[in-house]
């Protein structure tokens, strides 16, 4: 499984350095970042070095077009980026239109891959879950008016959709039964908090069925032949390269790491300047900078002793080097976890989450408080996830 | 169910045959006879049960009964497939007998024997007998889902091993085919079928919205896992409706590979995932069955 960067504001030097290390594959890129011209640059030099590149519409933040204080960015400036009356999307009459218009525009950039707009699905028994479904069935027949390139079906969830088990469920079948399926499906599910804070809090999305629904449906999507690829999947990526997924995405920030709608909208708070952090593989987790020294003098096996440990270990990394030590872990992960059989995938994962645990746990006895018990219950969900997972895969 | 058998005799007279039919089997509101045909042949011939009308259940009942017979004829006619039954010479008719009214029309006479006599018995059957069983059964569902039905009774009691290479496995009965999109022929409750071998979605309150291919998909694998073990995961033993539905729901059957190690582990996967309780976990398409059919040496 590979690891794309997803992109957002200030990516600097980040996905070029990425690139040449071999430890992201390529991009997935926001509009919202950046505007037409400037995207087309963006596309040729990330396709220069080698890397896939694909664009998200961000199509699931139209309907904040009305809003009286949007957060849009540059996606006001593309062609596609239009919220269409409600009851066309609801006929679908107005979905075979937009898909082509925001694939055409892809195509002009350079895309390697499509990615098909959508909307966001906040209640799996929802006008909006049939209305994404429209977008889905379509992806492939528009596509296939425009060229060849595979094209990846978004589908954006809000975890309360996943937490109505039964009825997403049906979304799962529903997917599965689709006469023209997309050649795959850009997945990304959204959490009620929006990122970019210094805090580190448990996020909601590290909720064991939240987590197995995620896997879920990347196993059931992929065993039925379609190719995943997860956007702002971050710490979970491991779990879901094991499920099937060809590739997920995270960024440099905690809003590129996990997903909220919110932030295509003013927020009432400004945030702070997000505090560096070290993705450490062994306790599964994003710690502060200025811990890693303090946990690795404990426990030395809280470094991931790869080339990118070295900034930390000489004092505070720079955001880029902060950015490339995090793709650097998750495709460590990736690379051990995500093998050829899901059983096997799971149980090592499960190990190496009860290991992480313990470490946890030994960091905790040894008087370290300070954001312990959130990672440490974030470990939790992850094991139980799969536990989750498992059961409704029918692994078990 | 039970409804009254028309006697021999009473299908010779009705029908003008010159000879008396055999009886040989009945199920649901179906009698089935041997007879001899006027150019000398043999042929299958079905009496349909028509419930006289006496009240509005009744009346419901016939009209289901007709419509599902109408069907089955009209499915037969349409099917090309040879794993399928042949309609016979005898069209469709309303016929009253000893008082009581039947649908009759004939079908093919099949040789051989059905494959539930294969349970249990030893050796158990192999691993190519196997494959040429679930194969023809994907098969007839490509053929019968293209025509959007679902045939939703597949199992051993229905599939003839006729012992004729050219289709050795040939599936009789469409008497509960189920014309997607069309009328709805079934009453509210419980759907058609043999509870043994309903996937777990026909047993929901909601199963019409739910059911494609995929029961029929079910249903076929189930049939081959019961084959190849000699008994049946979810209906070990008689016993009451309600156990074998919570059998259904809940219980997870063993894996095929660990209890037939003799078999190709990829072929058992097949046919263990095609069993799946949710439909989701099986086969979206039967490309994808066919797939990794190919996959597996013959």
């Amino acid at each position: 499984m590979k690891i794309l960067a997803q992109h957002g504001f200030g990516p600097k030097d980040k996905l070029a350095e990425g690139l040449r290390r071999g430890i992201i594959g390529g991009a997935i890129l926001s509009p919202r970042y950046l505007s037409p011209d400037r995207m087309t640059t963006q596309v040729t030099n990330i396709r220069d070095a080698g890397g896939r590149v694909l664009i998200d519409p961000e199509f699931y933040g139209a309907e904040f077009e009305s809003h009286p204080d949007p957060k849009l960015g540059c996606l006001e400036e593309w062609d596609y980026f239009e919220q269409p009356r409600r009851r066309d999307l609801i006929s679908g009459r107005a979905v075979p239109g937009l898909i082509e218009r925001a694939l055409a525009d892809q195509l002009q950039m350079g895309v390697s891959d499509w990615i098909a707009p959508n909307v966001y699905v906040r209640e799996a028994d929802s006008i909006d879950t049939a209305v994404a479904l429209h977008f889905v069935s379509q992806a492939k027949v528009e596509s296939a008016k425009l060229g060849d390139l595979p094209v990846f079906a978004t589908l954006a969830l809000h975890r309360d959709a996943i937490l109505d088990g039964d009825e997403f469920r049906g979304i799962v079948d529903a997917l599965t039964a689709i006469d023209e399926p997309p050649d795959g499906y850009y997945v990304i599910v959204g959490s009620n908090e929006q990122g970019g804070s210094g805090k580190q809090v448990r996020s909601d999305l590290y909720q064991p069925q939240v987590i197995a629904g995620w896997m879920y449906l990347n196993y059931v999507l992929a065993i039925n032949g379609a190719r995943v690829i997860n956007g702002y999947a971050h710490l979970l990526s491991p779990l879901l390269g094991a499920c099937g997924a060809e590739a997920t995405a995270s960024g440099w920030f905690s809003g590129l790491r996990k997903f909220c709608i919110d932030r295509y909208r003013q927020q009432q708070s400004g945030g702070r300047f997000p505090r560096v952090r070290y993705v450490s593989t062994s306790l599964m987790s994003n710690i502060l900078h200025t811990d890693y020294l303090d946990y690795c003098g404990v426990a030395i096996e809280v470094a991931n002793d790869r080339p990118l440990d070295t900034p930390y270990n000489d004092g505070e990394p720079t955001r880029t080097e902060a950015a490339l030590q995090s793709w650097e872990a998750l495709d460590s992960l990736a690379q051990y976890f995500c093998t050829d059989g899901v059983k096997d995938g799971l149980d090592r994962l499960d190990t190496h989450l009860d290991r992480a645990k313990e470490l946890w746990n030994r960091l905790s006895d040894h008087g370290f408080s300070n954001e312990i018990e959130p990672h440490r219950e974030r470990v939790g969900a992850m094991r139980d996830g799969i536990r989750m997972f498992r059961e409704w895969a029918e692994l078990a | 169910m039970t409804f009254p058998i028309p006697s021999t005799t009473g299908v010779q007279k009705a029908l003008g045959l010159a000879a008396e039919p055999t009886y040989i089997d009945k199920g649901g509101f179906k009698a089935v006879y041997r007879f001899a045909t006027e150019d000398g042949g043999e042929e299958a011939l079905k009496a349909v049960f028509v419930p006289p009308v006496g009240n509005e259940e009744d009346e419901l009942r016939r009209e289901q009964l007709v419509a599902r017979a109408k069907r089955e004829i009209a499915a037969l006619g349409e099917c090309a497939s040879p794993h399928l039954v042949k309609l016979g010479g005898m069209e469709a008719a309303l016929r009253t007998i000893e008082g009581n009214d039947y649908l009759m029309y004939s079908e093919e006479l099949l040789p051989g024997q059905a494959l539930h006599n294969w349970i249990g018995q030893q050796p158990a059957p192999d691993y190519s007998d196997l494959r040429e069983v679930f194969t023809s059964l994907i098969a007839l569902i490509r053929e019968l889902s293209e025509r959007e039905y679902l045939h939703r009774d597949i199992k051993p009691e229905n599939i003839m091993d006729t012992g004729d290479a050219s289709r050795r496995f040939v599936m009789l009965d469409l008497g509960i085919a189920y014309k997607m999109h069309g009328t709805d022929l079934t009453r509210a409750g419980s759907p058609p079928g043999t509870l043994r071998y309903m996937a777990p979605e026909l047993l929901q309150p909601d199963y019409k919205d739910n059911m494609d291919f995929r029961c029929d998909l079910y249903a076929a694998g189930l049939t081959v896992y019961v084959l190849a073990t000699g008994s049946h995961p979810f209906a070990p033993r008689p016993e009451a409706d309600f156990a074998t539905v919570q059998r259904i729901m809940k219980t997870s059957p063993g894996l095929l590979e660990t209890l037939r190690s003799d078999l190709p582990v990829d072929f058992c996967r097949i046919i263990d995932r095609c069993i799946k309780k949710k439909p989701a976990l099986r086969y979206a398409n039967l490309d994808l069955v066919e797939k990794a059919l190919n996959e597996v040496a013959p």
